[in-house]
């Protein structure tokens, strides 16, 4: 683990992270869970395992690559022993790695999916397919970079799986004829594909508030079944090309089969950005920790804005900043750098329409919890809030303004009262 | 324990996970956190206003030290029903943690 947080660095002033020369950020199960269904709920579960069981390979892949090579590990053996430990450092359970050159199979214990889902949703709804992906690919990544096979030469399912009331998960590999692969989102491309840093108001604020964070988020290590507790909630250090890959594949299949579905599905997607700054944020805002190196928090809206845009910055969102705050009328946020734009630019080219549907709602929702939330209250961060909150009179206009992927210098939104 | 209020839920986004009380702030945090470390927990955050302490189990106890606010964490593998009397055996852990610690 100290080898992993020693590769672990930053993107000066642009508040990114990065293992190695793969970014990496955190979001919590919530999160994780919303956008995962918003890809089944656009492709189908079983397309939709494919979309997301493949973009984590290529993720992985990329990642792995990098490590083995940094951390020296030069036989298979070692080499997957290094994933082994880098996926619980991830927060993503512990997975067991029983592969060779022809496939073979990986066995998952509290894989971050299926353990999520099974606290979220267990109770209530039964599920009948398997949902951890993410494992499945980064299992089939594990072994080709292993045992130096090609990229996509492998493919992966979960014959079993603890969401389906399974006693485990069971992921199985095999050979295929190697697929096309994309060419990995390096490093030095989102470089090239963020903009010069700016400061904000309340800069010195908000700094320090992503400064504090960071210090405490980088000494949080896994438990014993490789997930990561943090400020009270699950996190997973998880792979930005991951997110990015299987949002804007999806978006991309639906703008091609069914055109006019693409504004719902878009939504979806910038609704996980309500979902992350509702849980995330939120838990964070009224956690020990905060209060601890923050202080409690009064619910003023500036204050509550300022607050949440240094947790983003700390998560390894991107340097976005306050350009205009007057509340109950006006919030624009900018940003040099997100985790969306560069890598859309360096994948997919540029963009006719702006791209960061994270972004521009994670601001609308910000908004909104500091107008709508009585936080000297603490109140219970549950679904019923969160719907009575961003499902019945959001009461804000978005617009993303500026955006990267169009071939802006920088991204911006503009959050307007209704 | 004088002083340390009664067991109430907490917020969580996990259901019933997370539980609160509230320690007097004249307590010796350090004589304390050696007690908890030698029932087992595990100290995990060197801030100077905060210990988090893990239990063998995987719960947390989140302690404030300057406002006294304890947030006691049920590891959401413990069945939701259950949750509540594993907060309060945790909370009586730090009870008897906390005798005769103050200056």
């Amino acid at each position: 683990m100290d080898d992993l947080k020693a590769l672990s660095t930053e993107l000066p002033g642009q508040d990114m992270t990065f293992l190695g020369d793969t970014q990496y950020v955190y979001h919590c199960h919530h999160f994780n869970l919303f956008h995962d269904q918003t890809i089944e709920d656009a492709l189908g579960e079983e397309k939709a395992f494919e979309v997301r069981s493949r973009a984590a390979q290529d993720a992985a892949r990329q990642l792995l690559t990098d490590v083995v090579r940094k951390c020296g590990a030069e036989t298979p053996a070692e080499r997957l022993q290094l994933a082994t430990a880098l996926f619980p450092w991830m927060g993503q359970g512990s997975l067991e790695l029983l592969s060779g050159e022809e496939g073979g199979k990986a066995r998952g214990q509290y894989l971050h999916y299926s353990f999520a889902w099974r606290e979220k949703y267990g109770s209530k709804i039964r599920r009948r397919f398997p949902i951890d992906a993410f494992a499945a690919g980064f299992a089939a990544a594990a072994t080709e970079v292993a045992f130096d096979l090609p990229p996509g030469s492998l493919t992966s399912s979960e014959a079993s799986c603890f969401v389906c009331r399974e006693p485990e998960c069971s992921i199985e590999l095999s050979r295929q004829e190697a697929r096309p692969t994309p060419t990995p989102v390096s490093r030095n491309a989102i470089i090239d594909g963020v903009g010069a840093p700016s400061a904000g108001r309340n800069e010195d604020s908000i700094g320090q508030i992503a400064q504090g964070l960071k210090e405490f988020l980088i000494g949080i290590g896994g438990d014993q079944r490789g997930l990561v507790q943090g400020f009270g909630i699950y996190v997973t250090r998880h792979l930005a090309a991951y997110y990015n890959a299987t949002a804007y594949d999806t978006i991309h299949a639906i703008e091609e089969s069914s055109p006019a579905s693409t504004p719902v599905v878009e939504e979806l997607f910038g609704e996980s950005g309500h979902v992350c700054a509702f849980y995330t944020c939120g838990n964070i805002l009224l956690s020990p920790e905060w209060e601890a190196m923050v202080g409690p928090l009064k619910g003023e809206v500036e204050e509550v804005v300022s607050a949440c845009v240094g947790i983003c910055r700390a998560l390894g969102f991107g340097h976005w900043t306050v350009e205009d705050l007057v509340p109950n009328e006006r919030l624009v946020m900018r940003c040099s750098s997100n985790y969306e734009a560069p890598f859309y630019l360096e994948r997919y080219g540029k963009s006719s329409k702006p791209r960061c549907y994270f972004f521009a709602n994670a601001a609308r929702a910000i908004m909104q919890l500091a107008h709508r939330v009585d936080w000297p209250s603490r109140p219970q961060l549950d679904e019923a809030l969160y719907q009575s909150l961003f499902k019945t009179g959001l009461g804000w206009n978005m617009e993303q303004t500026a955006c990267m992927s169009r071939g802006d210098d920088y991204c911006e939104v503009a959050i307007t009262a209704k | 324990m004088k002083g340390m209020t009664p067991l109430e839920l907490d917020v969580s986004c996990c259901n019933r996970a997370n539980w609160r009380t509230d320690l007097p702030t004249e307590i010796d945090a350090g004589t304390v956190e050696g007690r908890l470390v030698e029932k087992g927990y595990q100290s995990r955050c060197a801030h100077p206003a905060l210990r988090v302490l893990r239990h063998p189990e995987g719960h947390e106890l989140a302690w404030v030290t300057t406002s006294g606010r304890v947030q006691i964490r049920v590891d959401i593998e413990v069945p939701k029903d259950e949750r509540r009397r594993r907060a309060e055996a945790l909370y009586q852990d730090l009870a008897s943690c906390l005798e005769g610690s103050s200056p």
